[in-house]
């Protein structure tokens, strides 16, 4: 439904996408799961266990890995002999809900089924390999509910063949009954060439399943499932894509349509001469992702989800050479534009002038037919009044037709304008990236219809263990409040200086003090400091001499110092407000300290991680028992007893859940060793004190950027109770949903989530 | 003896810290004993062949070269069957000691169990030693027990004696010139009757041709642990179990006293031991119901000691076999019904005869506490994100999982549950520790991850014990609240007071209150009742108006004192006027003045004259004081500063009072302030 509506405001189109969600869920006869993507862990079940003791348990049980709850919910142990295949199998069909060492969860959802579905997976190789996997006997719902989810979904293919539109199915009575309805009777062009009775084009596809799946199936059921299949097929008027799309979604026919693009044998579009360079060899898990991609000779759209670190870049320029047509990449802001660009031109023999990057300092263009464009999503989808050589580009990006639409952090593509850059460019096969699926709104399930399901989720821990990315640990370090920061914290009158007072506690001051001087002298590492809070990462900045970046500071001052960072021997520490968060690539550091954050966003937390997964060092010091197996650090700074701690235990869940451990210190600095950090002295401290008071309200707030609209998000009041996507790899939470974007309704009531009765059951746990 | 094998050590070093020889004393101290031990026991006993020649040297290097191979199994092996009525490690377990106390008495009168009992649990030697010794009335020298030996054989010697010593079997008599030993005379004579008349023979197990089909060991173990585990399920939440034991209600109350707190229309909670008690191992937990069990046996007409006899007679049972029900007495058979409830036997019933198979836990019952091999395996996985897996199908571990966790998901052999604050909480508030929680956790590790250090992960145990101290952090500091201070003034010396001896802890100081700990309240009560006085005189330094008032109320006072003491005094039954007293310490008061009456009589002289001269002091200070009498006629003429210093007199400090000399600069300023 992206395509055909950019007229429309973004509001609309959630709830549009929302009802279209709901409805389908009532159609289908998920009724039998009411707070299936509630999970279990949703308060209505809380304190009521679920008991499938009945289940009977298969005598060998012992060699099989994984449990299946009739509510969807599957147990994975890791340390069974059958642990990978049942892992890609898993990671496949469901939702991971947390990956820690010894046993995984995952939940069965209709969002992961439909996922499995579109990389080739068949109802019944899911139930059969499963019921292979399982421990128990299946219970009968879950096998009802995966015929229930699958019936229809992956039966109807529309593909881009030589720029003509097929509607593809192996079953043919799917398309008499598509054919049924007005809208896509008139969208169909009869062809002259017609075999088959029904005049449906015939044609033999064969292997579904690449080799690439061979792990998961066994060979009996491999052979089942690549099976030589007819396909029919008829083609639709290109004109009525979008109304056919929307014709075919749960909400109507049911039968949402899996976009794939048959792009060698599209003769139309161009071809773009580029390979990979020799030495760039794509790890186990970068191949595995691209092997879910192109499954069966064709391209898919879809998400892949890899850590940070674990090299994105690589499986996006990877696919662009695969497709070899025109590509458009977008990135989130210049710096990763120029990002990008650097890297087509490592991994790929692209030539210099095939690739061009569109931003507002640079406006270049490719020469010849077929090229890359890497731009920012607010330039493609900025509505004001453009300047004649931008509008110019624009107009050719709108014009052309892409092989591949590139998404990098595709987890800030929901935000409207990013919908809106997928209505106005008009490409193939779009796949996005993104290292962590979770927002704190809803909106993350759009991105199922807007781009796809999710292909591949790669395993945090696995990776680790596979040296591929940092072995990070992560320590939250409790600083208490002092007596009178904590006595005005506790004021009224002070209300909207409590964040501020929180973040400049002096006993945090001085931890982040002592931890930059203890990281810089003792190992010299090299630090970059988080801070959300502008008052407060000018006051730690200035107080402690080190260079800052926030969104005012221009490009050019930012490319110096983050240069200075990487090169220079002087400057081990910089001090970032959150437009570090996303895609700044600074592969040198390797501890961050988190002063402030905002307010409990588990995707900032898991982004500022990512910053410093990138694996440094050899690989065998970092494996367990090496002499740095630990060599990457991420502090998390929290004024005990305030409202950070909430939201720290919040923002940690998403870590938490991939297998990270937060060990809590609660003395720091030490006792001892606390005489020459700042703010030793009361007065110093009553000093500092003053100057938070007597700031503005306005100053002491958080940095506010335009276009991350989830940020906007967690300002906004709290409506009602929303779930959270299915594609979040966090299923089982749910979170408060917050007004949407930009719009300012002054009756919204501003309740924060420190008020104990609104606060989520699970957090409510936490803190009593 | 240096150059003896490692047999001799190793019975040395599993002696029980009973001996009190101060030659070996050193090495009694590094036996530690106990079974799981052993291996460290091992260790402490090859060091201590150096130790017990730490006196002179060249013998330990003669000895060393020859010093047996270490550890076979044999050392472990030996603890795990301790002769039979050897009560484990009494120092260690009060709880066996004082019931082998009470078992002593009993089984040393039959003489059948007596001697079956005790002949059975000797070492060889201590057996031969019992022999020789039956017939001899006198008490027998260590001299010719030794010469009855091989030269090499002291150390055996002096096990088998400590050995006998300990079972009391054998009576030290005489240690003044030579250490003499003599039989306990019970033992002797009971023994003789038994070996002259015979005795009832220990049950025999009945042939295979009569029972039936017995249960394989397996099975025996499998029933008499779920026979336990039903019985504990009941014990911790009696509506939980399917299926009730034939224990009366009142007997489970009894069980469960200690154990179960129960308060009026709430649902039973564990407490602190009872969770403890869950972390025991079974062996242990057996000892501990058992010893509830014999306690209360009188009230079920029971007699203690039969019970206690037959318990033990049934430990001699060998496991898995059959007994005639039939060879039982009316009273046993109450009470192996009793019994097989708690899964010590098993109750079958044949064509024509019935008979029960002891089990595992009945032959148990004899072991030593601390034996570890009844150590269960672990079932808990401990992730961390604070999810617990438990590898069991057992609906007791999730009633104890349920303890301090919350249970999500039960499985066919699995239980999947999270620990989360509020579980925890309700955990600490029955006062389980966060201590006993990690110490569960650790000790039932999946034998997957107890291979891992640490076990439970780190970030779950310090998140535990972190929630715990957080529970702890608000201080009880007994207290005491002031307020409506008569002025600032008093209200300011009596903070800086309290700050001088801090026992400030809270002050408010637009609202004049205070709090002080309780520690102070009577320092600063004298103070307030000094500060009150000066604050008078203050007052009276200005105003002699105050002054007079004083002098009124002081001379109100002493006439009704006076009219009191002659009331006492000529009226004789004045008592008669109080009201009823029913706490009695009205009595108690007058016996103790009664008792004191002279200085008494002393303190009253003294209140008197203080009283007389504080009215005469006011005079004096009245007539000498700058503010005569005609000032205060009419207020309306005099409405002016003089009158003003009443009490809150902010012009004119007294600075006795104030004293600026306190450290502190004052604290409220910087609070005010900042408003």
């Amino acid at each position: 439904m992206g395509h055909g509506e950019k007229g429309r405001p973004s509001k609309k189109l959630k709830f549009a996408a929302k009802d279209d969600y709901k409805s389908s869920a009532a159609a289908d006869d998920y009724s039998l799961y009411p707070d299936e993507d509630e999970g279990p862990r949703d308060g209505e079940n809380e304190g009521k266990s679920r008991d499938f003791s009945k289940l009977e348990l298969k005598p060998d049980h012992g060699n099989r890995p994984l449990w299946a709850c009739a509510d969807g919910r599957i147990f994975l142990e890791t340390f069974s002999p059958l642990y990978k295949q049942a892992y890609d199998f898993l990671i496949a069909i469901a939702e991971p809900v947390c990956r820690p060492e010894s046993m995984h969860e995952y939940n069965l959802t209709p969002h992961s089924l439909y996922a499995a579905v579109s990389v080739g997976l068949e109802t019944e190789t899911i139930i059969s390999v499963l019921n292979k996997l399982s421990k128990t006997k299946l219970p009968k719902e879950m096998i009802d509910f995966i015929h229930a989810s699958t019936a229809n979904y992956g039966k109807v293919k529309l593909v881009l063949k030589k720029n003509r539109y097929f509607i593809e199915s192996p079953f043919p009575e799917v398309l008499k009954k598509l054919l049924q309805d007005e809208v896509i009777n008139r969208a169909r062009i009869a062809s002259e060439g017609a075999h088959g009775s029904d005049g449906f084009t015939i044609s033999k596809a064969a292997g579904e399943i690449e080799a690439g799946d061979d792990g998961l199936l066994n060979e009996a059921e491999l052979a089942a499932a690549t099976e030589e299949k007819e396909t029919h097929a008829f083609e639709i008027d290109p004109a009525q894509v979008e109304n056919v799309k929307q014709r075919c979604l749960p909400n109507a026919l049911n039968y949402p349509m899996l976009e794939e693009y048959d792009f060698r044998n599209d003769t139309v579009n161009p071809d773009l001469d580029m390979e990979l360079k020799p030495h760039a060899q794509p790890r186990p898990y970068q191949e595995k992702s691209l092997s879910k991609m192109f499954g069966n000779g064709r391209a898919r759209s879809g998400i892949i989800v890899l850590p940070c670190g674990a090299g994105k870049s690589l499986v996006g320029v990877s696919a662009a050479t695969r497709i070899k047509k025109s590509c458009l990449c977008l990135a989130t802001n210049a710096v990763s534009v120029d990002q990008w660009a650097f890297q087509f031109k490592l991994w790929s023999t692209i030539r210099d002038d095939q690739i061009c990057r569109f931003t507002s300092d640079s406006k270049e263009r490719f020469r010849g037919n077929a090229g890359v464009v890497v731009t920012t999503y607010n330039m493609v989808a900025f509505g004001g009044k453009r300047s004649e050589e931008s509008e110019k580009i624009i107009e050719e990006i709108r014009n052309r037709e892409w092989g591949l639409l590139l998404m990098d952090e595709v987890h800030v593509v929901p935000a409207h304008m990013f919908r809106k850059v997928i209505s106005i460019t008009k490409s193939h096969c779009k796949l996005g990236l993104t290292a962590t699926l979770v927002r704190e709104d809803e909106r993350i399930t759009d991105l199922n219809f807007l781009i796809g399901p999710k292909l591949y989720e790669a395993n945090w821990l696995d990776l680790v263990k596979g040296g591929f990315i940092a072995n990070v640990q992560c320590a939250e370090v409790w600083c208490p409040m002092t007596k009178e920061f904590f006595a005005e914290y506790l004021k009224k009158e002070n209300s909207k200086k409590k964040q501020a007072l929180y973040v400049m506690n002096p006993n945090k001051f001085r931890a982040c003090e002592f931890l930059i001087r203890f990281h810089e002298q003792e190992r010299g590492d090299k630090i970059i400091v988080f801070a959300d809070n502008l008052f407060a990462l000018t006051q730690y900045a200035l107080k402690l001499k080190k260079p800052m970046i926030y969104g005012a500071t221009s490009h050019l001052e930012r490319t110096k110092i983050l240069q200075a960072f990487k090169t220079s021997r002087d400057v081990n520490t910089i001090f970032l407000s959150k437009v570090g968060d996303n895609s700044i690539d600074i592969p040198e550091a390797n501890v961050i300290i988190q002063i402030s954050s905002h307010a409990g966003s588990r995707r900032q937390e898991a982004q500022r991680l990512g910053r410093i997964l990138r694996a440094k060092g050899k690989l065998e010091d970092r494996m367990a028992g090496g002499k740095e197996e630990y060599n990457a650090f991420f502090y998390s700074l929290v004024s005990t007893d305030t409202q950070e701690m909430y939201y720290s235990t919040k923002r940690q869940q998403f870590l938490i859940d991939q297998g990270y451990s937060f060990k809590v210190i609660t003395s720091l600095p030490p006792p001892d060793a606390g005489a020459d950090l700042s703010y030793y002295h009361l007065d110093d401290q009553l000093d500092l004190l003053k100057k938070v008071l007597v700031a503005g309200d306005d100053q002491v707030g958080e940095e506010q950027l335009d276009e991350d609209a989830d940020d906007i998000a967690l300002h906004k009041a709290r409506r009602s109770m929303g779930s959270m996507s299915a594609m979040s790899g966090a299923n089982g939470m749910v979170y408060m949903e917050y007004s949407t974007g930009k719009l300012k309704h002054s009756g919204q009531n501003k309740s924060k989530p420190k008020d104990p009765n609104k606060r989520h059951y699970l957090f409510k746990k936490r803190f009593g | 003896m240096g150059s003896s094998g490692l047999s001799e050590c190793e019975e040395i070093c599993y002696k029980d810290p009973v001996l009190k020889d101060r030659q070996w004393s050193a090495y009694i101290d590094r036996s530690p004993g106990a079974a799981n031990y052993s291996e460290e026991c091992f260790h402490a006993c090859v060091a201590g062949c150096g130790y017990k020649f730490e006196k002179c040297k060249e013998k330990v290097d003669e000895v060393r070269p020859s010093r047996p191979l270490p550890p076979k199994p044999v050392p472990v092996e030996k603890p795990r069957n301790p002769p039979a009525t050897k009560p484990g490690e009494p120092a260690e377990d009060p709880l066996k000691s004082e019931l082998y106390d009470v078992a002593l008495k009993f089984v040393l009168q039959p003489a059948a169990r007596g001697s079956s009992i005790g002949a059975r649990s000797l070492p060889p030697l201590a057996k031969k030693y019992v022999l020789k010794m039956l017939y001899i009335d006198v008490p027998v020298t260590s001299k010719s027990l030794m010469e009855w030996l091989l030269a090499d054989g002291s150390s055996k010697h002096k096990v088998a004696i400590d050995r006998l010593i300990q079972l009391r079997i054998l009576e030290v008599v005489d240690r003044k010139k030579e250490t003499t030993y003599k039989l306990n005379p019970t033992f002797q004579t009971n023994l003789r009757k038994h070996l002259v008349y015979g005795g009832i023979l220990p049950r025999e197990p009945m042939p295979s041709s009569v029972t039936a089909r017995l249960p394989t060991v397996d099975e025996l173990d499998e029933y008499a642990h779920d026979k336990w585990e039903r019985f504990l399920l009941q014990l911790i939440s009696p509506g939980q179990a399917e299926t009730a034991t034939s224990f009366s209600s009142s007997m489970m109350r009894i069980f469960q006293r200690g154990l179960i707190r129960q308060r009026e229309k709430e649902a039973p909670r564990l407490t602190e031991s009872g969770f403890q008690f869950l972390l025991m191992d079974t062996n242990a937990q057996l000892w501990y119901i058992i010893r509830e069990y014999i306690s209360n046996s009188e009230e079920q007409g029971v007699d203690q000691a039969d019970l206690i006899a037959f318990l033990l007679e049934l430990s001699f049972h060998t496991s898995g076999q059959a007994y005639n029900i039939n060879t039982l007495t009316d009273d046993q058979r109450v009470m192996i019904k009793d019994l097989a409830d708690l899964g010590l036997v098993k109750l079958q019933q044949g064509r024509k005869e019935s008979w029960f198979i002891p089990t595992k836990l009945a032959t148990n019952l004899s072991v030593s506490l601390t034996d570890s091999s009844s150590r269960k395996q672990g079932f808990v996985v401990v992730e961390t994100n604070f999810r617990m897996y438990a590898y069991s199908s057992s609906k007791l571990h999730c009633e104890i999982l349920r303890l301090f966790a919350r249970v999500e998901y039960q499985l066919p052999n699995l239980i999947v549950s999270a620990i989360t604050k509020e579980s925890l909480y309700t955990a600490f508030e029955n006062g389980i520790t966060a201590e006993q929680i990690v110490t569960f956790l650790q000790q039932n590790a999946h034998p997957r991850v107890a291979e891992k250090i640490p076990s439970v992960p780190e970030n779950v145990t310090d998140q535990i014990r972190l929630w715990e101290t957080d529970l702890n952090r608000v201080e009880m500091t007994p207290a005491h609240h002031y307020d409506e201070f008569p002025s600032r003034d008093v209200f300011e010396a009596a903070s800086d007071f309290a700050r001088v001896h801090c026992g400030l802890l809270w002050e408010d100081a637009k609202k004049m209150r205070l709090i002080v700990k309780a520690d102070i309240h009577m320092l600063m009560r004298i103070t307030l009742c000094l500060l009150t006085c000066l604050g008078h005189i203050a007052a009276d330094s200005a105003n002699g108006f105050c002054l007079s008032c004083y002098m009124v109320l002081i001379s109100a006072l002493v006439l009704v004192e006076t009219g009191i003491a002659a009331d006492i005094l000529l009226n004789s039954d004045w008592e008669k006027d109080l009201p009823q007293d029913p706490t009695g310490r009205f009595h108690d008061f007058k016996e103790f003045v009664k008792s004191n009456l002279d200085i008494f009589k002393w303190i009253g002289l003294i209140i008197i004259l203080g009283q007389g001269l504080s009215i005469l002091l006011a005079t004096v200070l009245r007539a000498l004081g700058p503010n005569h009498c005609s000032n205060y006629d009419s207020d309306e003429e005099f409405p002016s500063p003089a009158r003003l210093p009443l009490i809150s007199n902010h012009a004119q400090q007294p600075p006795y009072v104030i004293g600026d000399s306190a450290p502190f600069p004052n604290k409220n300023e910087s609070w005010n302030t900042t408003k």
